[in-house]
């Protein structure tokens, strides 16, 4: 419970929107809900829910998305065929490259994109859990 | 007449609403008692009337669901008159449904094309069925009873009058699904590995198609009323379509509809056998596992879009609602997952 918060970018003494989102939902749980009933009740849990995803991909979004987008170029890399200039791709297209891929059947079954696709799922269930 | 901002629109048209039920009841007259709404779903509307039907073969208290549009349909959905003329084949066919009474297309009375049919007991939510071992009777007999009601529908095969608005049956409806999948994923911007990867799967290790019959679309535990003897009534017909029959069956096996007890495999309430013996019965059709179980990736796929697209619809679409929002972030991860799970690589008949 008394888990201390990294100082976040910015001025000191001004919490940050991951904190204040923390905060809300604490509020929201422990002080309205108990005033509520039936479907009241229901909808401010879906704030909560809500607010509790906004924290966490406030708190450490980037930093995963980042090394699964370097491991996605990676294996685009290895994937695509040559003469397509992967630097000069954004993430999406990547994405959109190793779909296409994936339609073709360039990848039917392929291990190592398997793998990544079964972390970064993990990563997105952890956002959400 | 329970008043509240939401009923409003209701209130307004009561003497319209009286008139037109009075008609189709062939009565003297129909006063409605009290109407009440169901707080349900996001593409219909339904209200609970409680009627009194002075003169005619409906005389007598009459307890009915009003269903309409909802301010924001889905265009996916059939539409009202679809779905009364579903439910009426379905109901003449013997299958348990709420007997469908009077449709009503003439926008002039409630503003929006409705129905009405007859109320039937019990409850539909599956947080209470996994919780109240009690309702819906004994669950292996609940599931057998739940495969021969299947078998029913599914004993409906085109081509119907009366169904023409369904067109024709798809030749192979697994690879016709696989492409409309993979069309709404590239609608939605594309990207999305993890589905491409299962729809690439299925693609590769589609079994041979089965049917056409008419399929429910969306027969699952969440969708059929239950009271402490037993199935009172199938509901939502909106999906309702030509197809292979192994995939209403992998629909109400997947995991994803198996609420809080992912070891009952048959809808979270039983075991499978209970549910295929049912099935079997019935339609005198054998039920190839494999099938089914491929029809469970595709039942993950289909919800996966399905959430991608309501959640969609509060950005592109400008909805501002939450509880689609939350739809589109919760559902996709976990499906996923389970799609994931069931293609590994060593899954993969044709490996390169």
């Amino acid at each position: 419970m008394t888990k201390r918060h990294e100082k976040e970018p910015g001025r000191g003494g001004e919490p940050g929107g991951a904190r204040l989102l923390e905060l809300a939902r604490r509020e929201l749980l422990e002080i309205l809900l108990p005033q509520l009933q039936g479907e009241g009740r229901y909808r401010a849990r879906l704030v909560a829910n809500a607010m509790k995803i906004a924290a966490r991909e406030l708190d450490g979004g980037p930093a995963g998305r980042t090394a699964g987008a370097h491991r996605l170029r990676g294996l685009a890399a290895a994937a695509l065929p040559g003469g397509v200039d992967l630097a000069a791709l954004g993430e999406a297209e990547v994405a959109a490259a190793l779909c296409t891929a994936l339609r073709s059947g360039r990848l039917d079954g392929q291990r190592e994109l398997y793998d990544l696709l079964v972390t970064l799922t993990g990563k997105r269930r952890e956002t959400i859990g | 007449m329970t008043v509240g901002p939401a009923e409003s629109r209701l209130a307004e048209r009561k003497p319209a609403l009286e008139a037109f039920l009075a008609a189709a009841a062939g009565a003297e007259a129909v006063e409605i008692v009290d109407a009440r709404p169901l707080t349900d779903g996001a593409i219909q509307e339904n209200w609970l009337l409680d009627l009194q039907v002075h003169g005619g073969t409906f005389a007598g208290p009459l307890e009915a669901v009003l269903r309409t549009d909802a301010a924001s349909a889905v265009a996916v959905s059939r539409s009202r008159a679809e779905e009364f003329a579903v439910l009426s084949v379905v109901h003449r066919a013997g299958v348990t449904v709420p007997e469908p009474l009077w449709l009503c297309e003439d926008a002039g009375v409630l503003g929006r094309p409705f129905y009405v049919m007859r109320r039937v007991a019990g409850t539909a939510a599956p947080h209470r069925l996994m919780k109240e071992p009690e309702l819906g009777g004994d669950r292996d007999a609940l599931a057998g009873r739940l495969g021969m009601e299947l078998a029913r529908i599914h004993a409906i095969v085109p081509p119907r009058a009366e169904l023409a608005f369904l067109g024709d049956p798809p030749d192979d409806p697994a690879r016709a699904a696989i492409a409309r999948y993979r069309g709404y994923l590239d609608a939605l911007g594309g990207g999305f590995l993890a589905l491409e990867w299962g729809l690439r799967w299925c693609e590769l290790h589609a079994p041979p198609p089965q049917g056409p019959v008419l399929l429910h679309q969306d027969f699952r535990t969440g969708n059929y009323m239950v009271d402490r003897q037993g199935l009172t009534g199938i509901l939502d017909w909106e999906f309702c379509d030509w197809g292979d029959p192994m995939s209403d069956l992998g629909w109400f096996c997947a995991a994803c509809w198996r609420y809080a007890h992912p070891e009952l495999e048959a809808g979270g309430i039983a075991p499978r056998g209970p549910f295929y013996h049912g099935y079997e019965a019935v339609s005198g059709r054998r039920i190839d596992p494999a099938a089914v179980a491929f029809w469970e990736i595709m039942a993950h796929l289909r919800w996966a879009v399905i959430a991608l697209q309501q959640g969609e619809r509060t950005l592109s679409g400008g909805e501002e609602s939450l509880e689609l929002a939350l739809t589109g972030r919760l559902y996709p991860p976990g499906l996923e997952a389970e799609i994931l799970r069931q293609t590994a690589p060593e899954r993969w008949r044709t490996t390169p």
